[in-house]
């Protein structure tokens, strides 16, 4: 390619550039940027964002999904999450007792998520986590309207 | 209805000089009345361009970046830049300790003396000029280039290598391409015949000479955008302040009001340079008339001299800040290629066209 072939490629890759910073500019519902605290009400969250780790609920029985296994307790490398669980009397299979999340030891980085079989953990978009007392933050996930409780005292 | 002040700005000035004459009862009380008048608008108009063009600044990088920008002081930030502004002048004025004192304070002085110079000449609508004289393009352009001293001067005073690397960038860069921005100039006065802007403006009465010069007009009219972005060391040609090699660069070792003062001459001389292109190309003042469409024309006449000097000035400013915030930084040597070997040839191109077309008189609406 020429000297001029060149500098044409060179203009027409200048004028693109121009256009795409040109439609960012004119279109204004482009803009990513969201105005908190104002617009708590209406705030748009990204879906890949990390908050809190959930329970997930089978939906057709409304069961969780949960069933106890515990890779996500060995998958955790702060130690934050705790499973107990029992024998089930009548299949004499194990199920969930108590999931039990310590957010306060939570780096949200999110490998209970990958690593659990059943797809029975998610990551929320809460993420006005702030509290008085870190007791506050040592939850129990598999409550039965699954809004995580405060756990009680001493556990595991 | 448009027979009043407001659309012919030419009255004013005879005005004020009677109603100063009745004040002083004449002599050199009146001169030197009009020129503190006169200084004293500058400065207030000098102030309140930076505080607007940073704002403007600010907005456009931030919608072109899919962001929102200042929003908090003031509706949608507007009082932004006048804070940013007070911050800056109640901070600590700093001098380097092995600092050549003297040239470090007199250089942000001498950049900004030179920006707010140049903008005496600039015409904002019919004899609303601080200063009007026969060679009044030529004086501008050479004003322009005291502002690199102004540059030199800081990063050599601030016994700082990587300032002082700035500068020499500088130095080069503005001599550079001060070439092509002069001659692109230069193929358009051809046509105007003109060094005075308000023969300039004059010659243009039938048509802008962007389009009435043909090709030539709109080659010379990227030439000097191009050239004069560099001039202002405004990105992609901002390797003077280079942020992420030099730190600032010239003016890393300046602090408070002396930063300030070359933040806010940086500001004003885009909009120095902006108004030159837009009187030399677009017509200054001059409002769009389309030949014989007087329904069209008389629209045209209704808004004022004034606001279409503003209205093409602030759109060249608006280009001005969609190019910084489109394109990234070139290498010091990019930059120097692109002069010598491609805008300076163009320029000269350009000139030598331009003079065979107005020697033979194939242009829209000669004489």
């Amino acid at each position: 390619m020429g000297f001029l072939g060149r500098a044409t490629t060179a203009v027409g890759g200048l004028l693109q550039g121009m256009g795409i910073t040109f439609g960012h500019y004119v279109r204004f519902s482009e803009v990513i940027t969201q105005q908190y605290p104002e617009n708590r009400a209406t705030l748009r969250m990204a879906p890949r964002f990390r908050g809190k780790v959930h329970l997930l609920r089978d939906p057709e029985s409304g069961a969780f999904r949960c069933t106890a296994c515990g890779l996500c307790v060995k998958a955790c490398p702060n130690n934050s999450l705790t499973v107990q669980r029992e024998r089930d009397p009548a299949t004499n299979k194990f199920r969930l007792s108590g999931y039990y999340y310590h957010f306060e030891r939570c780096t949200l980085c999110g490998l209970c998520v990958d690593t659990c079989k059943f797809s029975a953990l998610a990551m929320g978009n809460e993420f006005e986590n702030a509290a008085l007392d870190r007791r506050a933050l040592t939850l129990r996930l598999d409550t039965p309207d699954g809004v995580p409780q405060p756990a009680p005292e001493g556990t595991p | 209805m448009t027979d009043n002040w407001i659309w012919h700005t030419e009255r004013i000035p005879p005005a004020v000089t009677a109603w100063l004459t009745g004040l002083l009862g004449g002599g050199a009380g009146v001169e030197l009345a009009k020129m503190v008048i006169v200084a004293a608008i500058l400065t207030g108009f000098v102030s309140l361009l930076a505080l607007a063009l940073v704002w403007i600044e600010r907005k456009v990088a931030a919608h072109v970046q899919q962001r929102l920008g200042p929003m908090r002081v003031g509706p949608h930030g507007l009082l932004q830049t006048l804070a940013d502004g007070l911050k800056l002048l109640s901070k600590e004025n700093i001098t380097p300790l092995e600092a050549d004192h003297f040239v470090f304070h007199l250089a942000p002085l001498l950049c900004f003396a030179a920006t707010f110079v140049a903008l005496a000449f600039i015409p904002f609508a019919p004899d609303i000029q601080a200063v009007n004289f026969n060679v009044g393009l030529i004086f501008v352009l050479g004003i322009g280039s005291v502002g690199v001293l102004g540059i030199l001067a800081a990063g050599w005073s601030s016994n700082n290598k990587w300032s002082l690397l700035g500068a020499m960038r500088a130095g080069a860069q503005i001599i550079s391409y001060e070439l092509s921005a002069t001659i692109a100039l230069l193929s358009i006065l051809v046509f105007a015949g003109s060094l005075d802007f308000r023969g300039i403006i004059a010659s243009q009465a039938g048509g802008w000479w962007i389009w009435r010069a043909p090709v030539v007009g709109f080659v010379a009219f990227v030439i000097y955008g191009i050239a004069s972005t560099a001039e202002c060391n405004r990105t992609p040609f901002d390797l003077v302040e280079g942020e992420s090699e030099l730190t600032a660069g010239f003016h890393t070792e300046y602090t408070s009001i002396r930063f300030a003062m070359f933040f806010l001459a940086e500001f004003v001389n885009m909009f120095v340079v902006c108004a030159i292109s837009a009187t030399v190309f677009l017509g200054g003042w001059m409002p769009f008339h389309i030949g014989n469409a007087a329904g069209f024309n008389r629209i045209a006449d209704f808004i004022p001299p004034w606001a279409w000097f503003f209205g093409k000035t602030t759109l060249l400013v608006l280009v001005f800040m969609w190019v910084r915030w489109t394109f990234p930084r070139l290498r010091v040597d990019q930059l120097m290629n692109f002069e010598w070997k491609f805008l300076l040839p163009l320029a000269f191109c350009t000139l030598a066209v331009a003079s065979v077309l107005v020697t033979a008189g194939w242009y829209f609406f000669p004489g």
